[in-house]
Formats: C-alpha cells, structure tokens, sequence
C-alpha cells in the first residue's frame, strides 16, 4: 500500500483536488427558498372565490383604463383577438386583461379610448395603430372577412 | 497483477473519491453552522 502510494502520490493529489472542487461545486449551499401557505397575502393576491383570478384583473384594470366599465360589448363569448394582424398570444392576453374580448369592442372604441388602452400594452405600446387593428376589427365584427383579407391579407 | 494502468487510475479514482468526501463533509458543516 505504501509503495503504491508512493509510486501514485502526484496522480491521487490531482484526483484529490479535482475531487474536492467538484465535490465543492456539487455540495454547495443554495439559496433555498420555501413557498408556504401561510405566506402573508397582499391585498391583489386575494383569493377571489366568485371569478377568476384573470376576470378580477380584467375588471380591475379595464376600471382603471377605461372609467367604470370596459368598453360595452364585452359580455359574451369572446372572439379570437389573435385573427387580427399583428396581435399574438400576449397581445391578445393583455387585451382581454383590459376588458377588451370581442372584435366588436374594438371596432367601437374611440380614439381617446384607444390612446389610453395603448398606454398601457407596455411593450406593445404603438401597436394597435401601427396595425389598424381598430380598423381589423371593423371587418371582423362586421363579418366581412373577404373585405379583410382585400385589405390586410389571408387570414 | 494488475495492468499498470488500471492501477493508476484506481488510485485516481480513490482521490477523487476521498476529495469528494471532505467537500460533502465540508458542506455538511456549514450547512449545519448555518
């Protein structure tokens, strides 16, 4: 044994760093952070038992946006705002966040009522007048889809 | 006997093992302090 360790002593020292710094890497603390239901609840996180957490955000924000209720129209099965052009899956998220479900709302909204909802789309911010997308939502609402298609392309 | 090879590599083996043993107990240590 001690001829072996003799003979090996610089390969097992370099095995033996090696070792201790992966060991090292490996064992080190992390941050561990617990999540708990006891953790204390900010008035936003409320849980809501009569709507969705994403409908209580809607009214909420669709007040703030809009004045005391979103723009009229919004009952009802809403249509698919990722048909307009230029509105993707957040978009289209964010939109229905602000109370805005039906092509028709769109249609309907005025310019100052437009201005305002784009003042708050974040990095969409420009979007819906760079797109037309009020005046997408025109032809949607009307049903007129080939109008929409002469207009801005396939659906 | 064992190849001289295979018996190196062993001995690194051992090392590395021994070194991974001392930074467990190591961080078992401190994670204990902690």
């Amino acid at each position: 044994m001690a001829e072996l360790l003799d003979t090996y002593w610089p390969i097992i020292l370099i095995a033996l760093v090696i070792g201790i710094i992966v060991g090292i890497l490996v064992f080190r603390p992390r941050q561990r952070v617990r999540l708990t239901e006891s953790a204390p609840v900010r008035p936003h996180m409320a849980h809501q038992p009569d709507e969705t957490v994403l409908g209580h955000e809607a009214s909420v924000t669709t007040k703030h946006v809009l004045g005391a209720e979103g723009p009229p129209g919004g009952a009802g099965p809403g249509d698919d705002l990722e048909r307009l052009k230029g509105v993707g899956p957040k978009l289209a998220a964010m939109l229905v966040a602000h109370g805005v479900t039906r092509f028709e709302q769109i249609a309907k909204l005025t310019d100052s009522e437009v201005e305002r909802l784009d003042a708050d789309l974040g990095a969409f911010r420009g979007r819906l007048q760079r797109d037309r997308v009020v005046e997408q939502a025109e032809y949607l609402a009307r049903g007129d889809v080939d109008g929409f298609e002469q207009r801005f392309g396939k659906l | 006997m064992i190849p001289l090879f295979a018996e190196a590599l062993l001995m690194a083996l051992g090392g590395f093992a021994v070194g991974l043993l001392i930074a467990y107990l190591v961080a078992l240590r401190r994670r204990s302090q902690l």
